[in-house]
């Protein structure tokens, strides 16, 4: 087992290598650089700005120097933990990225536990109650969920809290706890808010793995196992969790990575609909500001966590599954 | 117990029939899919929307009705207010009043005014593909402008845009599967055929473009593209971007299908024939797995078409002139503008309609590649 | 040695519901079982000796239905008589003898252990649930039968996974997990069809050995008349879902009647087939489908004595022509 998180680590460590790489190549291929899209900006709202200023600029920003000499600059302050600094918010990455790294985790972590109960019951009860009313409900409701993008969901939701409650759906704090010191009123408003974009981000994969895990499982009732082990006379209800239930559980853990990897991606859109204090909305602002050391930072971040995200997920399956554990072995 | 061609089974009185031809077997299977035939109508009806946008919308795209912004969209009666039935349908006239907390004008519906729509309406003149100048619409109004999907915030019509809109979207997708398509063969193929050093490659490749979650990965690639670009420019490039990370699944298809099939004996037997590589992959291999890949393309169309509309929603996609359903959308990203024009939203039920009816086209290609399944 | 009846089935008829019509699978089984006994049940395959030997426990797959017939089921200590059809497939009162007083061995051994438990576990489940002791003797028992059924190393093998196993062991752990409850009836389905020769016959030679131990009843389910003969005391020979000759094996062997019963016998190599260089005679044709049931005997399209008039009206009754040996079959009476 420690050999296999070795290597897993080492293999892990050269992706990010890798993902580092491509994400400072995909922030430098916009035209012009930061201070190109700041002297813009000035020069709109009025301001005159000379050449020199625009150099020495360049220069106190580092990015006079040739592009491999930036990375490995960029690259060197990461391994020390340095995330580099925001020309646009002028303070450290860290500092930008801050509260909002630990939002942006709870809602991923959260939109995964929610979509990963909801599939795993719903799926279990449509494939035993196979074309019941409640199965059809749920096939239909998974058809929608799967073709609605998460933002048109979100304004949706958006128009009906306005029309029907005059009020904003969106956040995750009401007004009076912004900012506010944490304390158990705030938690509480907190959970208050969190279950929008939870359904919002966590919609598509529960239709999708819900329809995985009543598909595997409509077939694994099917299997010989199955009757073989009611012929032992065991209880119908822990004959289906222990036996079918748990085997058709591996595909759906196995996509576990995945579907954190389409959560994530999914959420840089909805936190911008939903005025979300995440990274989400920073991210896009950093892109289009140019504002590459965040905006690199925030790439590698989503990178990692779908890096965790499969490492969990193979974790689990060898929880669940002894022939992955065999295999892993030899 | 069991009398006249009928019995009793849990209660329920069910037909029995002793023998029963195969083909009867397949029309009762074929029988319980008919949702892939009404997506199939869906999707022929939005084709022909793509193909005759301009003769289906009563006004190009940019068409401003000055006098009519913001409106709610005009339901189109036959019968009138005192419940006279008309034959032709008509619309009512409004007028603009004052709102008397806001002091905006706002349109009212004017039952009193009956404005009759004219089919095969002689309208705004245009180029059909650009080639053939005419000026015949579905449908339109002599006296002002009719607006059945009400107007945005300038007073263009939403119904025309969402025709337009239809073209470009669908147009993303086709091309877009395309590009998937050629990629995926190629690379698939590539690893698949040869095996050895550029299988691994392009298996890492693929490893690693599905290890980065693909929005932000678009983002950012669009974000790189100039902002003083034409929107033609602008729309081969998203193409590009789309499918250069959409092809990995059917790529994945196609190489475990060649590998399993590599060793299949009619494929050895065209190698023994002396066959080169090019004839083995295009003309024996291929066609044995072409149902797996239609099936394939037919669930990525969805995938593009929904990353295209994210992508122009977000103001990074597509720009006008080009309309397509992720550029109308983009104006209901305020929350203030949804509240006040809210079937800024019927794009988002094309979206809507347009991916179901692919997913459900896609079960029923997968069900009917292989009749016989359970 | 009095006879003390355990089964009897009485004009079995199960279907197959597919959407919303009922396509005859098994069209009338009668047989009985005797305490003690092997009943052999021989048959092409598709015949429907699976559906047949499930439809006994209740197993069958959902769109399968009992349509008609009894099958009662002898409880011999407490004496009480079971329509076993009437019971609900899901419920309490089949579970009890599912496992407990009727046990199954299945035809694939590959796929009748799930992979994701250990066989040990797998066994012990079932003892537990049929008995009040604890784990740690459930376990105990388990690697006792282990044992038994001559897996080597039976304690280790407590703790593997089928995957582990080869076909033979896992056979073999089939029929410990079968008699762990010591059952009064035993059903076996080809327990052997998918094993290798030499594996074929230290399985049967230990189901042998199992039954005269504990006396069990045993449904030996095969579509191999020559492996059958070696096993039953009584032969039931089906086609098409339908028994068309019964009798004792000895019986059976010497004086067949039904000319489907002949031509399967003449279809097991013998050496003194070999010595004649006689070519060994397929039958003539194939089994029709399910949708293709012919008119009256099911067997006339293939069969020699073909009586037009007579074999394409109706099904012929099965007749006893000599003691305990039944044939349907208009050629005889
Ligand atoms: N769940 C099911 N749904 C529909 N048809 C079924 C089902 N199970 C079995 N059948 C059909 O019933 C018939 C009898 O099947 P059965 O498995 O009993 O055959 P068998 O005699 O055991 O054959 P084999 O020797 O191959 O095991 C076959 O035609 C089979 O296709
Ligand atoms: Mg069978």
């Amino acid at each position: 087992m420690l050999n296999l998180i070795m290597r897993r680590i080492v293999t892990t460590l050269v992706t990010l290598f890798l993902i580092s790489v491509v994400a400072f190549i995909i922030i430098q291929l916009p035209p012009g650089d930061y201070v190109d899209a700041w002297a813009g900006k000035k020069t709109q709202g009025g301001t005159i700005i000379t050449q020199a200023e625009l150099n020495n600029m360049r220069v106190r920003l580092g990015l006079d120097k040739p592009l491999y000499q930036q990375y490995f600059k960029w690259i060197g302050d990461l391994m020390k933990g340095n995330l580099g600094f925001s020309f646009e918010y002028h303070r450290p990455v860290a500092e930008v990225i801050g509260e909002r790294l630990s939002m942006t985790l709870l809602i991923a972590f959260s939109t995964l536990a929610f979509t990963y109960i909801l599939a795993i019951a719903l799926g279990v009860y449509s494939a035993v109650k196979q074309y019941s009313i409640g199965d059809n409900i749920a096939t239909v409701l998974g058809y929608i969920g799967l073709a609605t993008p998460g933002f048109l969901f979100a304004l949706i939701l958006m128009y009906l809290g306005q029309k029907w409650f005059g009020m904003s759906v969106g956040g995750l704090f009401s007004f009076k706890f912004q900012g506010a010191p944490w304390s158990w009123a705030k938690f509480r408003d907190l959970l208050g808010h969190l279950w929008v974009p939870v359904v919002v981000l966590g919609m598509a994969g529960t239709a999708f793995q819900l329809r995985t895990m009543r598909a595997t499982l409509l077939d694994e009732l099917n299997k010989m196992y199955v009757t073989s082990a009611r012929s032992g006379g065991i209880p119908e209800f822990n004959l289906l969790m222990r036996y079918p239930v748990r085997m058709a559980l591996n595909p759906i853990v196995a996509t576990l990575g995945w579907e954190l990897s389409k959560i994530i991606s999914g959420a840089p859109i909805i936190g911008l609909v939903l005025s979300l204090p995440t990274l989400g909305p920073l991210y896009i602002t950093a892109l289009l500001d140019q504002d590459i050391y965040l905006s690199g930072a925030l790439i590698l971040i989503y990178c990692i966590l779908v890096i965790i995200g499969t490492f969990i997920s193979d974790m689990l399956l060898m929880i669940l599954d002894p022939r992955m554990r065999m295999k892993e072995r030899s | 117990m069991a009398k006249e061609g009928h019995i009793k089974v849990d209660g329920k009185k069910v037909q029995r029939i002793d023998i029963a031809t195969h083909r009867q077997l397949m029309w009762w299977k074929f029988r319980k899919n008919y949702m892939a035939m009404i997506a199939a109508g869906i999707l022929g009806i939005f084709l022909i929307i793509s193909i005759f946008a301009e003769f289906i919308a009563p006004y190009s795209s940019g068409l401003r009705n000055t006098r009519y912004l913001a409106g709610p969209p005009m339901s189109v009666h036959l019968f009138d207010a005192k419940g006279k039935f008309h034959l032709r349908p008509f619309i009512y006239g409004w007028v603009n009043k004052r709102d008397p907390v806001t002091l905006a004008l706002i349109p009212v519906v004017d039952t009193s005014k009956q404005i009759p729509l004219s089919i095969f309406h002689r309208g705004e003149s245009y180029k059909l593909w650009g080639l053939f100048k005419s000026n015949l619409h579905l449908f339109g109004v002599n006296e002002g402008m009719v607006n059945i999907f009400g107007t945005d915030q300038i007073g263009r019509d939403i119904f025309s845009r969402i025709m337009y809109a239809t073209r470009i979207s669908l147009s993303v997708g086709a091309i877009g599967v395309f590009f998937v398509f050629i990629i995926g063969l190629l690379m698939g193929g590539i690893a698949g055929y040869f095996g050895g050093i550029a299988d691994e490659l392009i298996m890492r490749l693929m490893e690693f473009l599905r290890s980065i979650p693909t929005l932000p990965l678009w983002l950012a690639l669009a974000a790189a593209l100039p902002r003083d670009w034409s929107a033609l420019k602008v729309y081969v490039a998203i193409l590009l971007i789309l499918s250069s990370v959409g092809w990995t699944n059917l790529g994945r298809r196609v190489r475990s299908k060649l590998l399993s099939i590599r060793e299949d004996d009619f494929v050895l037997s065209a190698r023994l024939a002396g066959c080169s590589d090019a004839r083995i992959i295009f003309h024996h291999m291929l066609p044995s797995f072409m149902s797996y890949i239609i099936v394939d393309l037919t669930v990525s169309f969805p995938y593009i078409i929904l990353a295209e509309t994210a992508l122009s929603f977000l103001g990074l996609g597509l720009r006008e002139p080009i309309v397509s359903w992720g550029v109308l959308l983009y104006s209901a990203q305020n929350i203030h503008a949804l509240a006040e024009i809210p079937w800024l939203l019927i794009t988002g039920l094309f979206v809507v309609i347009a991916v179901l009816a692919f997913n459900f086209m896609g079960d029923g290609l997968r069900d009917a590649a292989d009749p016989l399944a359970k | 040695m009095e006879k003390k009846i355990l089964l009897q089935v009485k004009n079995l008829q199960i279907s197959w519901l597919f959407d919303k019509a009922l396509i005859p699978i098994v069209y009338g089984v009668d047989f009985n079982l005797e305490s003690g006994k092997v009943l052999g049940l021989v048959g092409e395959s598709a015949c429907g000796k699976s559906v047949t030997a499930l439809s006994l426990l209740r197993l069958l797959a959902k769109e399968l239905k009992i349509v008609n017939g009894e099958i009662l089921f002898w409880e011999h200590n407490g004496g009480e008589t079971i329509d076993i059809t009437k019971l609900e497939s899901r419920g309490k009162d089949i579970r009890k003898i599912r496992g407990g007083l009727v046990s199954m061995i299945f035809q694939e051994p590959m796929s009748s252990f799930s992979p994701l438990y250990t066989i040990g576990y797998q066994i012990m489940e079932v003892i537990l649930l049929h008995s009040e002791i604890s784990k740690k003797e459930a376990q105990e028992r388990t690697i006792e039968l282990l044992n038994k059924v001559g897996i080597a190393d039976a304690r280790n093998s407590f703790k593997s996974y089928p995957f582990e196993f080869s076909g033979g062991m896992r056979q073999r752990a089939m029929i410990a997990k079968a008699i762990s409850c010591n059952p009064s009836l035993l059903i076996a389905d080809e327990p052997t069809t998918a094993l290798d020769v030499t594996i074929q016959a230290q399985i049967l030679n230990l189901m042998r050995d199992m039954q005269h131990e504990f006396g069990t009843s045993i449904i030996f389910i095969s579509h191999d008349l020559g492996v059958v003969g070696q096993m039953a005391d009584e032969i039931a020979i089906m086609y098409m879902g339908k028994i068309i000759e019964r009798g004792p094996t000895k019986e059976i062997f010497k004086n067949p009647n039904h000319p489907y019963t002949i031509k399967l016998l003449d279809a097991i190599p013998r050496l003194g087939n070999l010595e004649a260089r006689r070519r060994l005679e397929p039958i003539r044709g194939s089994v029709p489908g399910l949708f293709n049931r012919p008119h009256g005997c099911t067997f006339n399209d293939r069969c020699d004595y073909f009586m037009s008039g007579i074999c394409g009206a109706s099904f012929p009754e099965l007749k006893e022509i000599s003691e305990n040996h039944f044939v349907a079959c208009y050629l005889y009476g």
